[in-house]
């Protein structure tokens, strides 16, 4: 009897157990703060927002980690505090192992996973419309190509990332430039020839059409492909969306009338801008005497764009392009990352590499534009081709600086990089015209090579 | 281990019956009244009383007396108490007589119960490896977190604090490092409740870099509250906790009511916490000859304009004979600590009770406004019925808490100020020229508060005489509450625009229900038991984490509504679930050969569809060969010898939840208006459960009546397919995904615990324990190598916490600049960076206990040591606008210098800092711990009206012998890195505990 209760109990017993045990007790919900990949590209809300979330990664993260250090590390800003790995960059001896440095490649990289994810998720949605999946693969081509734009130009060799399976691209070796820049060219021409003149969202916050080709003529110009440069920008002068151009206290304001593509801002303000100007005090960045002496008398961008503070009898010259350091949302500012100042400088080159130097459709014509507006007179230099040539890279200094490296790219891109920065400061290198690959990443793929010098 | 013990060494229990037959014409009873006392004289309250075959048991009071009523004239009365043999005295007694019966006291921590997975055996009968402190070993230590008190007192238990605020984390690693980047954390089982050990802030982004740190959720534990912790290492101990085991379990388990006369106890104490070392750094004189000589080597003029390359504010602007000592102004203050603990136990046969309160406040050694206050309840109750068939058991603690510290986010750089820095500038203002300032950056606080909830539900009931039924309960709440603060005036002017505070929110909840059959047969020279079960787990973790900004008046930086912006929020939500069946089966032959074997199939919701379930277990086996006849005439010096072996599978799924699932998550912040998302991870569906194959053999020996107690252990645990988060370069997007490692990581060692009762008096004794772990951690294989992400970290036959770095080959005489190797075997020049330099794991680490106890004076004092080499703190080479440590003193200064610090410049060389120049001995011995205390003799404790009263002094870190010279904040903490962790306090306190 008592055997027969005991086999009744066990058996009670085991089959809950068994009963227990089975799938379902360990099924869990999805997590409600996140959504399928399968879902997010099965709506056109979440790819959207999956989409803009490369686009804000931007003035996020990448450029507090960028413009002001490229700035650092050429000749147009100095540092007063003591932060080393800031340091670096105005000793121009920046170590693998720094953190800025790992942090622009690391978010940069980010973007590009996800663009790459991006493309590779419509390509499968059947949920959305053609023209969505065409926009929105288009959009994360063009941010790729302005990714590599930059990591290309920053490091050299670097690896070509362009899926997201991780099992190739965990040991992926560096990539010859050449095939960079071929991959974002490719990228470049299908988002341009895919994408509308037409702005999703409103204002100019996601690229278009003529975003795609703006960074096109700044590629070509950097292959020295001068007749596609021109012709690309040349396509953007003339559309007369972008031109003419605003005053220089317009230019930097939210969708501007020169915006080609500017990344959004949360609240007004360009988060770079906090520690640049200064509130009281003396500032922690401010420019080279070298820079500020490189305008001319009289030139409006002295004036709008350079905020001037005497500290202690020290008189401090700081960056003003943006001038909210805090939010602002009755009079927004945008991070610009492309406009039409620097494709009439691009085309001023262009032409001038051609030999197109006077006349109305000639370089010193395109010069003139960008030295009307800072309220300077007509070019009246000398106008043999290298002298034209060397007053529009100037024009670029005092137009573009403290604006995405452009100081670092464009020097580097003439071959006037350790000449420039090799006698303003002692220490600068000649390896310096590229930065190393983080530390962390030569750490985890042995296929990596590391930048000569480092 | 139970020291308590000690004092009653060779008691004696006696009986004094009186009784008298009733006059009663029913069947023959009698009224049996009785005292239970020890050697001494001391009354044994709480001891069991139990007629053989009657379910009637009586204990004995405050008095040591008891009663029996209608007693039988026949049969055995049986009287047990923890710490002594049970006696048995059979019926009838001579009642005519006073009758005493003396028996030994059992005096033999072989015999003492030891707390294993679901169950209890003896240290003796235990055919798995584990480690056990008790009360009377945490009592003694005045620490905050429960884990402290496990340092180095148990050996194959690598106890670091790594943040000696309250509050602070500390890391335990059982056996080694099984795993490469995955949870290295062991499974905390508080009375039967799992416990959650991860970091309670992790999901604030800055949590890790600001002073207060990382927060350990075993600080809302009252250590005062545990009876004992027992560390389960090996596969026969671990595999009934299957796939959770593999980095070793830890059963806590809190004290519980005892039966007897009503007991209050009360417990104050008030003490003092100081650093325990300062770091030797530069002094004024010092550090200005080196930055004079770091300008003229690099050819430069220090200047005082601030757009000058020689710009040094230090040398040109600040007074540079006003010397601060930062060290003092940052570490050298001193914190109060106040503890309370009252507790009422006390039940009788059938129901016992443990109500007991606590509170703790504590101040740190740090500048500025900073209190830790702890407060607690806790219970225990338990009743059985009269038959003993049903019994329920109720036990449960709750703890709030509330940690408000100063907040400083550049505490490193405050504490490295040139010396001669002022906080205030000529005009009064704060001092901004080194970009950080102390003053500024204390201002800046952090409140943490924690509320944590542990309860336990036992319901058992007795089917048969053989054969039980339990379910326990359990379900946890934890709950933490952050806010940091950052008025303006803490931060740098220059960079930061705005006040901004960030809120982190965090609820943990976990249910878990664990049916248990357990079938116990006693046959005439065996027993079997065995064991089935099942546990259905569920654990919700959700909260959420805000950046907020522009807050309309500094006074309401706490309050979010008053933020006029929303800077980053993100939320993060996890479920989880697991279900398991698990068995056991124990035969003991003769108390001579025991084999023990377990199984354990988990299901796992931190799995894909398809890799949800495991199966583990384990084969232990024990002869206890000492108890051979031949041996024993053989080796007569003999009185314990065990012979153990165990050999098990378990697993670790220490991973984080829906690593399977390719998702897209809230980003934090918004584009255009919309709330933008950014892809979670790098999704695989196809991890599985790692396997972790542990094989352990031990000795146990007993000498000279079991005074000396050596126990000797070998362990491997290798474990394939591990678990980790695979490391990846960022160019991928990510830095990490969850994987299994197709390697095989091999983990040994050697582990001796030697026990020893030196003296053994009436009125002295003095007994040591001792433990040493020699450790030995190896990466055996490791397919497709060297086209792996771990080529250049790791070396298939070495150590994984192998330490990368540059070799320093000299300095060179002629230039004083540092020259490293180049790759072996390359014709290039340039450094190499991976060769190995290190390992993290010690080469080995125990420790050494003594008591000593004469009369009513007992002193306890215990030594913690390591053997260990680790990366130092020189970040920078002389010269920086930093302070360093004198250790750069030694730097070349001119031609012919033989040194292995550089020269003295204004430009880093950066790879210094990670070459076998920065890599010191970090080998130390800590006196860990010194208890002293005094019991008042009883003549005057009887006139005061209690029954015992206890004054102690307690110590904490008291002092450390290591290599002064290396450059750390402390050995046991190692360097200062970037983070921002401090090392261990001293502390030491007096307190009184009374007992009513």
């Amino acid at each position: 009897m008592k055997s027969k209760r005991l086999t009744q109990v066990l058996a009670c017993l085991i089959g809950a157990i068994a009963l227990f045990s089975c799938k379902k007790l360990v099924e869990v919900n999805t997590p409600k703060n996140q959504l399928t990949t399968d879902k997010v590209f099965a709506d056109s809300t979440s790819a959207t927002a999956a989409v803009i979330g490369i686009y804000a990664l931007y003035d996020k993260y990448i450029n507090n980690n960028y413009n002001k250090f490229m700035g650092l590390y050429t000749d147009e800003l100095t540092y007063t505090s003591s932060t080393q790995g800031t340091l670096d960059y105005v000793k121009s001896l920046v170590p693998a192992t720094n953190t800025p440095n790992l942090n622009y490649w690391k978010y940069n990289y980010a973007s590009i996973y996800q663009c790459n994810d991006i493309i590779e998720q419509l390509q499968k949605s059947t949920a959305l419309s053609s023209s969505t999946v065409l926009d929105f693969t288009n959009e994360a081509k063009f941010l790729r190509a302005y990714a590599y734009f930059h990591l290309v130009n920053v490091y050299g060799s670097v690896p070509l990332v362009i899926s997201t399976d991780v099992n190739v691209n965990a040991t992926i070796a560096n990539s010859d430039s050449a095939s960079v820049y071929k991959q974002i060219v490719r990228d470049l021409k299908d988002a341009q020839s895919n994408l509308s003149i037409n702005y999703r969202g409103a204002g100019r916050v996601r690229a278009n059409k003529y975003a795609a080709t703006a960074l096109l003529s700044k590629v070509y110009l950097w292959q020295k492909d001068w007749v596609n440069a021109e012709s690309s920008a040349s396509a953007i002068i003339n559309s007369s969306l972008y031109t003419p151009l605003p005053a220089p206290a317009q230019a930097f304001l939210a969708n501007s009338k020169e915006t080609i593509l500017s990344f959004w801002t949360q609240n007004g303000f360009v988060s770079d801008a906090s520690s640049l100007i200064p509130s009281s005090g003396a500032p922690g960045y401010f420019f080279t005497t070298s820079l500020v002496n490189a305008f001319e008398l009289g030139d409006l961008r002295k004036s709008n764009w350079i905020k001037t503070s005497v500290v202690s009898g020290k008189t401090y010259y700081s960056p003003y392009k943006y001038k909210n350091r805090a939010a602002n949302t009755s009079v927004p500012e945008y991070l610009i990352a492309l406009r039409a100042g620097e494709q009439y400088l691009i085309r001023a080159e262009a032409r001038a590499q051609q030999g197109n130097i006077s006349g109305s459709s000639g370089a010193i014509a395109d010069l003139n534009v960008i030295r009307t507006r800072a309220g300077l007179g007509n070019y009246s230099e000398a106008t043999d081709q290298s002298s034209v040539v060397a007053a529009i890279r100037h024009e670029k200094q005092v137009e573009l600086f403290t604006e995405w490296g452009n100081r670092f790219l464009d020097l580097k891109r003439t071959g006037g990089l350790n000449a420039a920065i090799g006698s303003f400061k002692s220490t600068w290198k000649p390896n310096a015209i590229v930065l190393p690959i983080p530390q962390n990443e030569l750490n985890t793929n042995p296929n990596l090579t590391q930048n000569q010098g480092y | 281990m139970k020291k308590t013990i000690l004092f009653i060494v060779l008691a004696t229990l006696c009986f004094f019956f009186k009784s008298s037959a009733q006059n009663n014409s029913g069947p023959p009873i009698i009224n049996i009244i009785g005292k239970v006392i020890d050697e001494q004289g001391t009354p044994l309250p709480g001891a069991t009383v139990k007629i053989q075959n009657e379910s009637r048991i009586s204990i004995t009071g405050k008095d040591g007396k008891f009663t029996f009523t209608n007693a039988p004239r026949k049969g055995v009365v049986s009287v047990s108490f923890i710490g002594f043999q049970t006696a048995n005295i059979p019926l009838p007694l001579n009642f005519d007589n006073e009758f005493i019966i003396q028996l030994k006291a059992d005096a033999n921590s072989l015999n003492e119960v030891q707390v294993i997975g679901y169950g209890t055996t003896t240290k003796r009968l235990n055919t798995g490896s584990v480690s056990t402190i008790t009360a009377t070993d945490i009592e003694k230590q005045p620490v905050t977190n429960i884990l402290s008190a496990l340092s180095g007192r148990a050996a194959g238990v690598n106890v670091q604090t790594t943040n000696g605020l309250p509050g602070g984390g500390i890391s335990i690693q059982i056996r080694g490092t099984g795993s490469i980047l995955a949870g290295t954390d062991p499974l905390y089982v508080i009375d039967g409740v799992t416990f959650d050990s991860s970091i309670l802030n992790s999901y604030s982004g800055i949590g890790a870099t600001t002073l207060t740190g990382l927060i350990s959720p075993f600080n809302s534990i009252n250590p005062d509250d545990i009876e004992s912790i027992s560390v389960l290492k090996d596969a026969d101990a671990t595999a009934i906790y299957g796939s959770r085991g593999s980095n070793g379990v830890v059963l806590i388990t809190t004290k519980k009511g005892k039966a007897g006369n009503t007991k209050i106890d009360v417990n104050l104490s008030e003490g003092i916490n100081k650093i325990a070392s300062l770091p030797s750094l530069l002094n004024l004189q010092q550090y200005l000859q080196i930055r004079r000589q770091a300008f003229k080597n690099d050819g430069l003029t220090p200047s005082a304009d601030p757009s000058s390359p020689g710009y040094a504010p230090d040398l040109m602007v600040w007074d540079t004979t006003k010397s601060t000592d930062w060290r003092k102004y940052l570490l050298g203050g001193t914190g109060r600590v106040t503890d309370f603990q009252g507790n009422v136990s006390g039940g009788d046969a059938n129901t016992t009770f443990n109500i007991g309160a606590n509170y703790h406040s504590e101040t740190t050694i740090l500048p500025g406004d900073n209190l830790y206050q702890r407060g607690g309840i806790r219970y225990a109750l338990k009743h059985s019925s009269t038959n003993e068939k049903f019994s329920i058991s109720l036990s449960g603690a709750y703890s709030t808490d509330n940690n408000g510290l100063v907040n400083a986010s550049s505490f490193q750089n405050d504490l490295f100020l040139p010396p001669n820095f002022q906080l205030l500038n000529a005009s009064g203002y704060t001092n901004w020229s080194f970009g950080v300032n102390p003053l500024a950056d204390l201002k800046a606080r952090s409140t943490v508060k924690t509320d944590n909830l542990i309860t336990n539900l036992v319901l058992s009931y007795k089917i048969l005489q053989d054969l039980t039924l339990s379910t326990s309960t359990g379900y946890n709440r934890i709950n933490i509450n952050q806010v940091q603060t950052f008025p303006l005036a803490s931060q740098n002017p220059a960079f930061s625009p705005s006040n901004h505070s960030n809120f982190t929110d965090n609820t943990r909840k976990s249910f878990i229900v664990e049916p248990q059959l357990n079938y116990n047969k006693k046959l005439e020279n065996s027993s079997l038991n065995l064991l089935v079960g099942g546990t259905y787990q569920t654990s919700l973790n959700q909260g959420q984490y805000i950046q907020a900004s522009n807050f309309s008046s500094e006074g309401l930086l706490e309050n979010i509504a008053s933020a006029a912006t929303l800077d980053y929020i993100s939320n993060f939500y996890t479920q989880y679930r697991y279900v398991s069946v698990f068995g056991r089966a124990t035969y003991n032959f003769s108390d001579k050969y025991i084999v023990n074997a377990s199984i354990r199939r988990d299901g796992s919701s931190r799995f894909g569809p398809g890799n949800q379930f495991g199966t583990f277990g384990a084969v232990g086996a024990a002869w206890l060969f000492g108890s051979e006849q031949w041996v024993k005439s053989a080796l007569p010096f003999l009185s314990y010898g065990k012979l153990r072996g165990s050999y098990g599978i378990v697993g670790n799924d220490q991973i984080t939840d829906y690593q399977y699932l390719s998702t897209y998550t809230n980003a934090g912040y918004n584009y255009q208006d919309i709330a933008a998302l950014k892809a979670s991870r790098i999704t695989n569906a196809n991890f599985h459960w790692e396997v972790n194959k542990k094989l352990e053999i031990g000795v146990e020996l007993g000498f000279l009546k079991d005074r000396i107690l050596l126990n000797v252990n070998r362990y491997q645990s290798k474990s394939s397919n591990q678990l980790v988060n695979y490391a990846i370069p960022t160019l991928t997007g990510f830095n990490s995904y969850q994987a299994n490692l197709p390697a095989v990581v091999e983990n040994t060692g050697w582990e001796f615990e030697l026990n020893t009762k030196n003296i053994q008096q009436k009125n002295f004794s003095w007994t040591t324990s001792f433990n040493i772990t020699i450790p030995k951690n190896q990466l055996k294989s490791f397919p497709n190598f060297s086209n792996s992400s771990y080529a250049n970290t790791l070396v298939i036959g070495e150590d994984i916490t192998r330490i990368v770095g540059y070799r320093l080959l000299s300095v060179d005489p002629a230039t004083g600049t540092a020259v490293y190797a180049p790759q072996p075997g390359s014709t290039s020049t340039s450094p190499y960076f991976y060769n190995t330099i290190g390992k993290k794991t010690p080469d080995l680490y125990g420790g050494f206990g003594n008591n000593i106890s004469y009369k009513n004076w007992q002193l306890d004092f215990f030594l913690q040591f390591a053997k260990q080499k680790l990366p130092g703190d020189i970040i920078y080479t002389p010269g920086v606008f930093a302070n360093n440590y004198q250790f750069v003193l030694n730097r070349w200064q001119q031609a012919g210098d033989q040194t292995n610090v550089p020269k003295a410049s204004t430009i880093i060389d950066y790879n210094y800092s990670s070459s076998t120049a920065n890599y010191f001995d970090a080998s130390y011995i800590r006196l860990k711990n010194v208890a002293l205390s005094y019991s008042l003799p009883t003549d005057i404790i009887r006139k005061i009206k209690v029954d015992r009263v206890k004054i102690y002094v307690q110590g904490q870190n008291l002092y450390t012998w290591w290599h002064r010279n290396s450059p750390f904040l402390d050995p046991e903490s190692g360097a200062f890195g970037y983070t921002n962790n401090l090392p261990p306090m001293r502390s030491i306190i007096i307190g009184a505990q009374i007992t009513f």
